[in-house]
């Protein structure tokens, strides 16, 4: 189901944090279509910020698994942009259900269940104050150490106005601001200079394994690689999508069932979203220069990082911070030491690695962005520090809420 | 029911399909095209991609080759050389009759070996035979990229020296261009290099200035990099002097023009850089070194993949004007579906660190005389020829006008986006075993060369399927000449993957014209005459044509000068200035005939007596102690509003004179940025001015002055001053919009109170509307910050005992919202004994309001119905002589991507589509009788998010009309605004019979015109005009308007004009003019000028 909507999350190329957007309403709509049914899973609107408990009036009966693919279709398509990519797998999925003869007042009364429960997520969303997001561009200002459009597309930053986005557990963008970046200074002998050298020596000096890991977790949704007036595209899946890989392998390791696999996507995708708000909200206070353009400009200026420079300030690293946030949530869900295989970016034509946690996988994201030569290495300690504590707070209120 | 008939009729009016009301030509087919089976020209460029050599690995493998054309072995006919990019040249014969002999193998002149990309017939050597240079580029070895110099043995064949002669370099060349920049009499030669990591040519290399402020880093990474420069020894022999000569460089150049582009007699270099490199403005220093000049503000905008160029004097004025070629294309379609570089951040940034204005279209710089340039491609029709390379100027028919061939094709769309986004990535998973299972991706079609035709008043006419240019191709070098001997100009062009086409010129047997061809000799050491102008003058015309080799793309032209005349003009003179300067005379030539001008035989003629009495002479700051400068603040309209055409924070500064002291002397106000306050500065009796000390007014440094006037708003016999507020940077409802009146207390002004007035606006015009002897006022609104183009309020103020009120709805209900007012007059203009108020406006007709029955109300003058504009200025004056006032009106220009006519409107469509809190403006253009949404699909999608979803591939959004955008409904209660005149206009007063529009001359119509002053500057009794406009805070897919330099129309008192430019006028401005006026210093008349983000400068006018 959410490989289907990672397809055109991928195809249609959303930024990673509308990215987690998408993730974070479709799957909801799922959740909130049969949490009723299964007593581990809590009733989620009414406890999200501004969400008002459900009122719909419950079928007599119902065929779970279509009420969780109605609501899924209907949230995926109203979210992604192309909604074949979604109606492919919904035909596949539907046809196998009709094959089942599932009675028609069944049929129906199940359906019209899970389209009701995506329209009250889809009402839900249309007050996160996501189209008033839109109205308002970055300057780029003159300012040095200010974040300047990188090479090689110089691409208008992505959504500066994240942070008025509504979160969906945390209380609000500036909940849990990071320590300050280090300031800017070109003096050789600052700490600024020093933590830009690092970048530099390391870009230059990686091996295999750090080569691997940089690869491993790049998540750039769209690079393109110039020759010319020629540009090849290459798409990936975004860090958002990569954990909501991992929250669908966790689910399969663990022999979750259908619920129990909704509400580990469902969790992980709303960490996921919350950390992208907080994180976005720091990267446009702080406005820090990317490693490339202040490494072009005082140290050598044709160097070209590892991976390609994202298109959006640098502090803090956003996979640093989101892949702390939800590597907690799955911790809470799976429990620490929970060894498993990440064949998320097998796809993307990426061998699989393996890992003894999800903390271990998310400290490895975060550094994998010093070697791909794209965040200092503040970015990544306080970025981690930044995600743990969204998802610390994330879990406590879930705990919350399961003892009421 | 009725509502929804007048919208279907409106929609109709707005967007419908309607007849195109292009002037057709209707002329004979000049060209024929000449099959190889006959001509023997079955030269073809083919490429075979392999997985070593394919576009993905060099992407400069599709520029293709180029082709030179010269008389070999001196029988009279011009014989023909191709490069072939991996297969061997080939050497044709010509043996008459456009007839072609193969004689590559004998002649030695094959190549086989290397990538070769541009050739140049040249005597190299002077030895009356014509040698041939190649110059190569490629991944290969230094031995494979060595250009070659095949020296003629005058045997028909051919020796390669280029080693010997010191030009066989391995530098990745392009192109070459032989020119004598040091002025000792021998050719020297510019070299066209280019770096080969493709994968940085979109990068941009910066470093840190003193203010840490980011700058482009020049020069070569590596040695192959650059430009060279090769000076001619004078023996032969030739000697790099690149670096000493300060033109070490690193850019993808693709090709040079050699000549004086700054009027100092020094031959200067301009090289066209492909990519996000800009072009190189070589500035000549007279001492063997060169400046890099881009910077000087000589050329405002430049395009920015440059491509071929050529240089040429197009409108006979004998300054050579230039264009450079760039690749978008004309339709629709191909407009929308390639990518576009025109992307705001990334645009401001380049900008910013150095890297120019560059505007994706080519570019046609008109040469003022005076050192600037006027970029002027729109206006002459000329700006998307889509992926170009070799632009050509020639007089094709003979009628004495230049016309533009311009070739073009690229074997596949490498830039099309559903390619880049939605196709290649497949690609990066996929195993390529064959390069063309991924090449055949790549959608590739094949285009049509395009053929201008000069209409001879800077405009072209696209006659390429009327004059028989109808092949599609993928054309790359190009060149003319008479290749069958008839009096006219034939064109060869090399062809990508197809055979070259050969166009045989008719024009001698289909127009009664004539011709005259003329070689240039000027020492033994440039026998070619290379860098000489030659001006023909035949019964009070002139044209010019200058002689240099390299043209276009690759390619060079025969060494002759070819000039056409109509039937029965007779030459009276020839005068040929060499390139150092000497001008020589002949006289009474005879017609239909090949000339020699030998330097040795011709008459020297001393130099011509410029005439240094202009009408208008600036005066320096310094002479009237201003200082004041006007200081925009930086505020990007864009980012709030993507799509509007263009800002509205740059709008400033006022200007005002007026006696405030009573001291008989004219005082000024100068108006302040928003951040800044304005001035008064008092006239002293020696000409100079002094500031009025005024502390309290420094807070008033919020408003931003966009026009103000003095009057004694409380007739006390003093002058008052009223300010308009304006701008943008404020949201809609500020306080900072309010405008102010300041009484004049003798020797200091305080405030007064208004209504509120929180609107943008424009302009103030104090009138006694209701005759009761006391000064009310109309305040035009501008716009509603953030809601472009919803109507803002617009004021009539009535004076009632010296205080204002606001009076518009009860008695000027009509003026209340009436548009995006822009400017106003109070006069009598129907000389009924009583004034009218005239207002113009953007996306408004004329429109005229009298005082009736106690309310101002609009006059319906069907002679004005039709004059919908975006009107900046208006000014009123009898041009001709009648007893009745006319107006001239400033309007947008011709000089832009936007047109407007009655039948094919220009047009806007906006409201909330997606409910976001945002207004959004969709402008709508005609192309090929449909009306077309204007912005690209990016820009599109950040302003209406919503249409993502509905337009995900760039193919769809690229064949789609506001209609395919939104659902009938939701367009039925848009706002809707048309537009059906841009030309700056005369309003001839016809008295009963209303308005006859005109439009004004040409040159007037080259950029916007925000500021007029009238006046007759020359004494003759006839009404002038100095004009002034430009602006360049526009939305940045269309790009800035800049090309007014200074524009005086003299009047011929009877509604014509005859321009003079800065050269005849003395006023000269490069800036954003916004007002113009009048006053008195030292008993003579001047002008102030007030320029945004400017100082003022002032004129005197000379009796």
């Amino acid at each position: 189901m959410f490989s289907a909507l990672t397809d055109a999350v991928v195809y249609d190329i959303f930024s990673p944090p509308a990215a987690s957007r998408v993730y974070a309403y479709v799957a909801l709509a799922t959740y909130e279509s049969v949490e009723v049914y299964h007593d581990d899973l809590i009733e989620l609107s009414g406890k999200l910020n501004d969400s008002k408990a459900k009122s719909t009036e419950l079928p007599k009966e119902s065929f779970k698994p279509l009420v969780a693919l109605t609501a899924f279709n209907k949230a995926a398509k109203h979210f992604v942009f192309s909604e074949d990519k979604i109606d492919d797998y919904y035909q596949i999925k539907r046809k196998e259900f009709k094959d089942l003869g599932i009675p028609k007042s069944i049929w129906e009364a199940s359906e019209s269940y899970g389209n009701q429960i995506a329209d009250l997520v889809i009402a839900y969303s249309g007050s996160d104050g996501y189209a008033e997001t839109r109205t308002k561009k970055y300057k780029v200002s003159n300012q040095p150490g200010d974040w300047l459009p990188t090479p090689p597309d110089y691409m208008d930053a992505i959504e500066p106005n994240w942070n008025q986005l509504r979160p969906f557990i945390i209380d609000s963008a500036t909940q849990f601001i990071p320590l300050k970046p280090t300031a800017f200074n070109t003096n050789k002998s600052s700490l600024f200079y020093k933590e830009l050298m690092e970048v530099y020596d390391v870009g230059n000096q990686l091996d295999d394994e750090q080569i691997d890991i940089a690869k491993f977790w790049d998540c750039n949704p769209f690079v393109t690689l110039h020759q010319g007036h020629y540009m090849q595209g290459r798409k990936k899946i975004t860090p958002g999508g990569h954990w909501m890989g991992i929250a669908g392998i966790a689910a399969v390791e663990a022999e979750s069932d259908f619920f129990k696999t909704i509400q580990s996507y469902t969790l992980t995708s709303l960490a996921l979203a919350d950390a992208f708000i907080s994180c976005w909200d720091e990267k446009y206070r702080s406005r820090l220069i990317r490693p490339e353009t202040a490494i072009n400009a005082y140290i050598d200026p044709d160097w070209r990082p590892l991976l390609t420079t994202p298109p959006f300030p640098e502090y803090t690293s956003g996979h640093s911070v989101i892949s702390a946030a939800a590597a907690e949530t799955l911790t809470y869900l799976y429990g620490d030491n929970f060894t498993y295989s990440d064949t998320v970016e097998v796809k993307y034509g990426l061998d699989s690695r393996d890992f003894k946690s999800f903390k271990a996988a998310s400290q490895e994201a975060a550094i994998s962005r010093l070697y791909g030569g794209i965040h200092y290495r503040p970015a990544i300690d306080n970025g981690v520090e930044q995600g743990i504590k969204v998802g610390e707070y994330i879990v406590g209120k879930l705990q919350e809420w399961n003892a009421k | 029911m009725r509502n929804n008939i007048i919208f279907l009729l409106f929609i109709a009016l707005l967007w419908g399909c309607s007849e195109t009301k292009e002037k057709v030509y209707t002329g004979p087919q000049v060209f024929e095209q000449i099959s190889s089976n006959f001509s023997g020209l079955d030269f073809s460029n083919d490429l075979k991609e392999t997985m070593e050599i394919n576009i993905k690995e060099y992407e400069y493998l599709y520029n293709g080759g180029g082709v030179s054309l010269g008389d070999i072995n001196g029988d009279g006919l011009q014989d023909l050389y191709f490069t072939g990019t991996i297969i061997p040249n080939k050497l044709y014969l010509n043996k008459g009759n456009l007839q072609f002999e193969d004689i590559t193998e004998s002649a030695g002149v094959a190549v086989p070996d290397g990538l070769k990309t541009g050739t140049i017939m040249i005597d190299i050597n002077n030895d009356d035979l014509l040698d041939i240079y190649v110059t190569r580029s490629g991944k290969n070895g230094d031995d494979l990229r060595k250009n070659l110099l095949f020296i003629n043995q005058g045997d028909n064949t051919f020796k390669e020296e280029g080693d010997k002669y010191g030009l066989g370099s391995a530098h990745n060349s392009t192109h070459a261009s032989f020119f004598d920049y040091d002025l000792d009499g021998d050719l020297d030669v510019y070299l066209v290099n280019h770096p080969i990591d493709f994968e940085n040519c979109q990068n941009v290399r910066i470093q840190p200035n003193q203010n840490n402020e980011f700058v482009r880093l020049m020069g070569p990474k590596r040695p192959y990099d650059t430009d060279q420069l090769m000076r001619n020894n004078g023996d032969g022999t030739f000697t790099e002097v690149t670096e000493a000569a300060g033109v070490l460089n690193y850019a993808w150049g693709l090709s040079v023009i050699t000549t004086d582009l700054t009027n100092d007699g020094l031959p200067d270099i301009y090289v066209g850089n492909d990519y996000v490199e800009p072009d190189f403005f070589y500035i000549n220093n007279g001492d063997g070194t060169f400046t890099e000049s881009l910077g000087n503000e000589a050329f405002q905008h430049i395009s920015n993949n440059s491509m071929g160029s050529d240089v040429a004097d197009f409108n006979n004025d004998g300054y050579l004007d230039l264009i450079f070629v760039d690749m978008i294309g004309e339709d629709q379609k191909r407009q929308k579906s390639l990518i576009t570089s025109m992307v705001h951040d990334r645009h401001k940034m380049l900008k910013r660190i150095g890297y120019g204005d560059q505007q994706m279209r080519n570019v046609l710089q008109l040469n003022n005389g005076d050192g600037t340039f006027s970029e002027i491609g729109q206006l002459a029709g000329v700006s998307h020829t889509d992926w170009s390379w070799s632009p050509l100027f020639a007089d094709f028919d003979n009628d004495g006008l230049k016309d533009l061939f311009i070739s073009n094709g690229y074997r596949r769309d490498l830039n099309n986006c559903d390619y880049t986004i939605y196709k290649s990535d497949s690609l990066s998973k996929a195993k390529i075993t064959d390069i063309y299972q991924y090449l055949d991706l790549i959608p590739a079609n094949r285009i049509r060369n395009y053929l201008y035709k000069n209409n001879g008043n800077l405009t072209f006419d696209d006659v390429s399927d009327h004059w028989g240019l109808s092949e599609k191709t993928f054309s790359n070098g190009a060149t003319y000449g008479d290749l069958d001997n008839d009096g006219d100009l034939d064109l060869v062009v090399n062809n990508l993957d197809g055979e070259v086409s050969l166009f045989k010129n008719k024009t001698d047997s289909l127009f009664n014209r004539q011709y005259l061809r003329i070689k240039v000799m000027d020492n033994s050491a440039n026998k070619l005459g290379v860098g000489a102008k030659v001006y023909a003058y035949s019964s009070g015309d002139m044209q010019m044509e200058y002689m240099n080799i390299n043209r276009g793309f690759m390619s060079s032209a025969e060494p002759i000068l070819h000039f056409g005349f109509e039937a029965g003009q007779k030459v009276d003179s020839i005068i040929v200035e060499w390139s150092n300067g000497e001008r020589q005379v002949t006289k009474e030539v005879a017609m239909n005939t090949e000339i020699l001008l030998d330097r040795t035989q011709l008459e020297t003629l001393s130099n011509p007596i410029t005439n240094s009495e202009f009408i208008f002479s600036q005066v320096d700051n310094k002479d009237l102690d201003v200082t004041f400068m006007h200081v925009e603040n930086d505020f990007d309209d864009h980012l709030r509003e993507p799509m509007i055409p263009h800002g509205f924070s740059t709008m400033g500064p006022a200007l005002a004179v007026g006696d405030i002291n009573g001291d008989g002397l004219d005082d000024l106000y100068l108006g302040g940025a928003a951040g800044q306050e304005g001035v008064f500065q008092v006239q002293n009796n020696n000409g100079s001015f002094s500031t009025l000390k005024n502390d309290w007014f420094k807070n008033q440094h919020v408003y931003e002055d966009v026009n103000a006037e003095f009057f004694d708003y409380d007739s006390d016999g003093d002058l008052d001053l009223f300010v308009t507020s304006g701008g943008a940077v404020y949201n809609e409802g500020s306080g900072f919009y309010q405008d102010r009146l300041y009484q004049n207390n003798g020797n200091s002004f305080t405030s007064v109170d208004l209504p509120v007035m929180y609107t943008s606006t424009s302009h103030v015009t104090p009138l006694d509307f209701d005759n009761d002897g006391d000064l009310d006022l109309f305040v035009g609104g501008r716009f509603i910050p953030g809601e472009y183009p919803k109507i803002p309020r617009s004021y009539l103020l009535e004076n009632i005992n010296n205080t204002y009120s606001d009076v518009t709805e009860s008695k000027a209900e009509q003026l209340e919202f009436l548009g995006l007012v822009t400017d106003s007059k109070w006069l009598d203009y129907d000389n009924d004994g009583s004034n009218e108020l005239i207002v113009v406006g953007e996306w408004m007709p004329i429109s005229i309001f009298e005082y009736n029955d106690g309310a101002l109300e609009k006059i319906n003058d069907n002679s004005l119905a039709d004059s919908h504009g975006w009107w900046n200025t208006i000014e009123t004056g009898d041009f001709d002589n009648d007893g009745d006032v006319d107006f001239i009106v400033g309007n947008l220009g011709l000089n832009s991507l936007y047109t407007a006519s009655v039948d094919e409107p220009f047009t806007v469509v906006a409201k909330d589509f997606d409910g976001n809190g945002r207004y959004d403006a969709i402008l709508n253009k005609y192309i090929d009788g449909v009306s077309w949404p204007v912005p690209q699909k990016n820009t599109m999608i950040k302003q209406v998010p919503k249409l993502q979803k509905r337009f995900t591939k760039y193919d769809k959004y690229s064949s789609s009309t506001i209609n395919d955008f939104f659902e009938k409904d939701d367009l039925e209660d848009a706002q809707k605004l048309n537009a059906n005149v841009f030309a700056s206009t005369y309003f001839e007063n016809k008295g009963s019979e209303g308005f006859a529009m005109h439009e004004l001359p040409i040159e007037a119509q080259i950029a916007p015109i925000y500021a007029i002053n009238l006046g007759d500057f020359d004494n003759d009794g006839n009404l002038d005009a100095v004009i002034g406009g430009n602006i360049t805070k526009t939305e940045v897919e269309r790009g800035p308007y800049d090309a007014h330099k200074g524009l005086v129309l003299m009047g011929r008192g009877d509604g014509s004009f005859d321009p003079l430019r800065a050269l005849e006028s003395g006023f000269s401005s490069n800036k954003e003019l916004r007002h113009i006026l009048t006053f008195q210093r030292k008993g003579k008349k001047h002008l102030a000028i007030a320029s945004n983000n400017s100082e003022f400068e002032f004129y005197k006018i000379n009796d």
